[in-house]
């Protein structure tokens, strides 16, 4: 019975700290794409305007 | 399959540079420079940003985009990007045009010295004899420019300060985690774009601050550096939207490539050689008669050949060295003996 239940908090462990990886992970590949549409839409919005300015 | 190897060596990349991407910016500049009345220095903050929008359009959202933003070094390449183009502004009020393009070629003597001793890369008697003509064709351009002693020793100090801030550059581009970090092609593009995007917007804030400041202030070290309608100019809006979009982009993709496979060492003294290709870049353009004939400073061919001879052998040493493991499909860890 003792093996059985520290056999179980094993797992139970195991499963806890994949999912905080799981977790983990998919908020960075938010981050990520959060990151590259700001940095990409400044870069843009930046170089229209300058292009904007320079034909009126 | 050696073909791919070769390709994947990071060599093919760095000649790239040297041979057509370098070349065709520098005539661009040259271009820019002889027919229209476009700034510079606002001309390179706009082609750096387009190059920063095209590299990021290629890579598309993904893995290490953040990481890029947040690393030191992202940061570090961007501010050493402003002083660099100062202290080439200074070293060009100094120099002539053929002293100041062998004055740049002396970057790779600056990163030898740092391979060396911060990186603990190993070195042999080739690169060693290079680096001995290179200094001697230093010593023979600052000897045989005709200025005073003072003149001449703040061309010595700005060069030598410009050779460290270029070199430190260059190793960046070698040590970049998350450069490092990217294996495919998309990952190397994403973390190029964002390190341009960031060197780019860094330089615009400071090129629009000092506009800013030149509207109330009249300073004559600032005379060189854009106003606000200098941002406004359709020639330089269009030539710089072709030379970020298709020669800085790639160029920037292919150096941080090279940089990280067969080291910052090799990589500067291979894009040295550049000067090559551009007189004969140059050469074709006066024959169809786009460009003049530009003057050449013949006091110092000798300084120019020993620094070029000096830059040519290290990077055959390098490529020597390499080619065995190109040939098994290896790749050598250039930072293998950090520990």
């Amino acid at each position: 019975m003792i093996e059985r239940s520290t056999d179980d908090r094993r797992i139970k462990n195991i499963k806890v700290v994949k999912d905080r990886r799981k977790i983990r992970r998919r908020q960075d590949d938010k981050d990520n794409i959060k990151a590259y549409y700001i940095v990409l839409g400044f870069s843009i919005f930046l170089f229209t305007f300058i292009g904007v300015a320079s034909f009126i | 399959m050696f073909f791919k190897n070769l390709t994947q060596s990071g060599w093919l990349h760095a000649l790239f540079i040297a041979m057509l991407a370098y070349p065709m910016a520098s005539m661009t500049q040259k271009i820019v420079a002889s027919y229209t009345d476009v700034n510079l220095l606002a001309y390179t903050g706009v082609f750096l940003l387009s190059s920063a929008i095209a590299l990021l359009i290629i890579g598309g959202p993904g893995e290490l985009a953040n990481a890029t933003l947040k690393r030191f070094e992202t940061w570090a390449y961007a501010f050493l990007q402003i002083i660099s183009y100062i202290l080439f502004l200074f070293s060009v009020s100094y120099a002539t045009a053929t002293q100041g393009a062998a004055l740049t070629m002396i970057g790779g003597l600056f990163i030898m010295l740092f391979s060396i001793t911060f990186l603990k890369q190993k070195t042999n008697i080739f690169e060693i004899g290079g680096s001995v003509l290179m200094t001697l064709g230093l010593f023979l351009v600052i000897y045989n420019a005709d200025m005073s002693i003072e003149h001449k020793t703040i061309l010595t100090v700005i060069v030598l300060l410009r050779g460290l801030v270029v070199s430190v550059q260059k190793i960046i581009t070698e040590l970049h985690k998350t450069n490092r970090k990217a294996v495919s092609f998309k990952s190397q593009v994403r973390v190029t774009g964002f390190i341009m995007a960031v060197a780019s917007f860094v330089y615009l804030v400071f090129l629009f601050a000092i506009a800013l400041f030149k509207i109330n202030h009249d300073v004559s070290f600032f005379s060189s550096f854009p106003t606000l309608s200098d941002f406004a100019n359709k020639e330089m809006f269009l030539f710089s939207m072709f030379v970020g979009f298709i020669v800085v982009s790639s160029s920037k993709y292919c150096e941080f490539y090279a940089g990280k496979t067969i080291g910052a060492k090799y990589l500067t003294s291979i894009t040295s050689l550049q000067i090559i290709f551009v007189y004969i870049i140059e050469s074709v353009l006066i024959n169809f008669e786009v460009l003049t004939k530009s003057s050449i400073d013949h006091s110092i061919i000798i300084a120019l050949v020993l620094i070029l001879l000096g830059n040519f052998i290290i990077s055959m040493a390098g490529f020597i060295k390499d080619f065995s493991f190109i040939k098994k499909g290896e790749k050598q860890d250039t930072l293998d003996n950090l520990s």
